[in-house]
């Protein structure tokens, strides 16, 4: 045999091996192929079970948890809703629940408007405390509560004993929901505001005692405001930023006001000479050192201004003021008011400086129809003692 | 005539008078006396701080007046009352001129009260350095309180002047006030007729309204 056939042979045998090789390894990746596949099935059908199972599960836990939360907190049967709060009471107080819910959802809608929609995820549950005066006594005191039901699930929150009274009951219901709705406020929001709104308490109040800041107050920039300076205005409420609140707001004489004030924590130890420098020889600058050292707070003017302000604004803003005064956080307080009122800042602390200047108090001075009426009914009451008979 | 009377009051009412006159001067000074640099608890330079220390005076200034009025008028005719009116009767006086010279005589008693208020009020508001944006109105607050103390003196003196059945109908007035509440909530009703009366007694047009102002020596 020749090299050449040697050769050709050889080939043909390489060849042959490596089809042999190529099928076997086609075979075999034939078949890896398909049980990966029957794998990848199996797989699927695997997750698929268990999402089912987490999903069985999850429900099982959640109706496991209302169960349990269900005979942990156990609520009174009976359910009275007002508007957006809902009241689980023992059938005693239904009534008392009726009238505390029509007079806290007044106050309410009346400053959150449809925001105040969302206190339905919650529950205000009424019963008998169980204290051991009552028990030997025999009496009822109801306490208030504050639970958060999300999904059936009751996670109770507040516990207060309350008086019978549905004034004082409405009072602390419209709290506790005031600081549901606060805790749902961004920072910047609730520091500004602090502290927290009352709805129970009249808008004129705040104007009033506001009125009263305005024309008592140590900081300059509050006589600008009560004049009719409305940058002055924003300052004093902070809503404008100022560099040096001490240098820019108030004048010499109130650093000396201030430092009075203050005497509880400024007079002390170390500091008594520069008090007294401050306070008996004038020496303003000291005054200013003394404030800047200690470094108090100070602001022109109180919560109540900052509160009035809030409540002109959502007055103005209709029902959804509110809603949009909490989602526009991250933008300057002027402009969240600003939205929240729907007109221009200025335009706002304009009507709360009117709002606030017709709430100056009633003077001390007698009216003279105050004093006529008196002095009528004096006279009434004299000509009937008159009219009486000396015979007994 | 007058005189006569007035001094058998004087006589009857003067321990009265002379409590209701140191009260009166004692508690204008009393009110201020932590304002500004007073020094029992420490100064009260802070406007809202006096002034809610001022409005917590108030009702005390209240107490005042009426018990001065009350206590003046009940005074004019106890010893009347038990004298069994022989007094009265023996009197060359009608009825309505010896009325009205109790009457005048208690009213010139309750000046003295009236005054002491004002001169501890000028003392007290003298005495006081008052922070920026207050005021305050001694006058004011003893004009209030000679109208109110008068208009006190003048109930009690009615009722007190009348015979037994005359209060017992002013009482049987008070007593249907209270039973037509109670017939109220009986029926499921909220009882609102002693509030809503005594609501229009002490509203501003109502007979006490002189009572229900503001009651401050310092104001803004």
């Amino acid at each position: 045999m020749s090299d050449v056939a040697l050769a050709r042979r050889r080939t043909r045998r390489r060849v042959a091996a490596l089809g042999l090789t190529v099928i076997a390894g086609g075979c075999w990746t034939a078949a890896w192929a398909q049980s990966a596949a029957a794998r990848a099935d199996s797989l699927r059908l695997g997750r698929a079970s268990l999402q089912a199972l987490a999903v069985a599960f999850t429900a099982a836990r959640q109706e496991a948890d209302r169960s349990d939360s269900l005979a942990r907190y156990r609520l009174p049967r009976d359910t009275v809703r007002v508007g957006g709060l809902v009241f689980r009471v023992m059938p005693a107080y239904a009534p008392l629940a009726r009238n505390t819910g029509t007079i806290s959802w007044e106050q309410l809608d009346g400053m959150f408007g449809d925001a105040a929609l969302s206190l339905s995820s919650h529950v205000f549950v009424l019963r008998d405390g169980m204290t051991e005066i009552n028990r030997s006594q025999g009496t009822r005191t109801p306490t208030v509560e504050l639970a958060e039901v999300v999904d059936g699930v009751i996670s109770p929150k507040h516990r207060e004993s309350v008086n019978i009274a549905p004034a004082d009951l409405a009072n602390r219901v419209t709290r506790l929901a005031t600081a549901e709705l606060r805790a749902r406020q961004d920072v910047a929001l609730r520091e500004w505001l602090n502290p927290m709104l009352n709805p129970s308490s009249p808008a004129w109040a705040d104007r009033e005692r506001t009125y009263i800041e305005l024309v008592t107050a140590d900081a300059r920039v509050s006589e600008r405001c009560f004049v009719g300076d409305l940058l002055r205005c924003r300052q004093a409420l902070l809503i404008t930023p100022v560099a040096d609140t001490l240098s820019e707001l108030y004048d010499a004489a109130g650093w000396r006001r201030l430092v009075q004030q203050r005497e509880g924590s400024l007079r002390s130890g170390r500091t008594v000479p520069d008090f007294d420098r401050c306070v008996n020889d004038s020496d303003f600058q000291e005054c200013l050192a003394l404030l800047r050292h200690s470094g108090v707070p100070v602001a022109p003017l109180g919560g109540a201004a900052r509160h009035s302000l809030v409540r002109t604004a959502l007055a103005a803003g209709g029902r959804g003021a509110y809603a949009r005064l909490t989602s526009s956080s991250g933008k300057p307080i002027a402009e969240r008011l600003a939205l929240t009122a729907g007109v221009p800042v200025d335009s706002l602390v304009s009507m709360w400086r009117s709002a606030v200047l017709a709430a100056r108090p009633v003077r001390t001075g007698v009216l003279p129809g105050e004093a006529w009426l008196a002095v009528f009914w004096a006279t009434v009451l004299g000509l009937v003692s008159f009219g009486s008979t000396r015979w007994r | 005539m007058f005189k006569a009377i007035l001094f058998t009051q004087w006589r009857w009412g003067r321990v009265l008078v002379a409590t209701c006159v140191v009260a009166g001067f004692a508690i204008p000074v009393f009110s201020v006396r932590n304002a500004g640099g007073g020094s029992w608890n420490g100064p009260m330079w802070n406007a809202l701080d006096l002034l809610a220390s001022m409005q917590s005076y108030g009702p005390i200034y209240v107490l005042l007046a009426g018990f001065a009025g009350i206590a003046l008028s009940t005074s004019a005719w106890a010893p009347d009352h038990a004298g069994r009116h022989v007094y009265a009767l023996s009197l060359p006086l009608a009825r309505w001129h010896y009325v009205l010279l109790r009457y005048g005589s208690g009213v010139v008693l309750l000046v003295p009260v009236s005054l002491a208020l004002w001169i501890g009020a000028l003392v007290a508001s003298v005495s006081t350095p008052l922070p920026t944006g207050l005021h305050a109105y001694p006058g004011a607050l003893a004009l209030r309180f000679a109208l109110a103390s008068v208009l006190s003196f003048s109930v009690i003196f009615a009722v007190a002047s009348g015979t037994k059945r005359s209060a017992g109908y002013a009482l049987a007035v008070l007593l249907g006030l209270v039973l037509a509440d109670l017939l109220i909530s009986l029926f499921g009703g909220t009882p609102v007729v002693i509030e809503s009366t005594l609501g229009w007694l002490f509203s501003s047009s109502g007979v006490f309204g002189i009572f229900t102002g503001r009651w401050m020596l310092i104001d803004v």
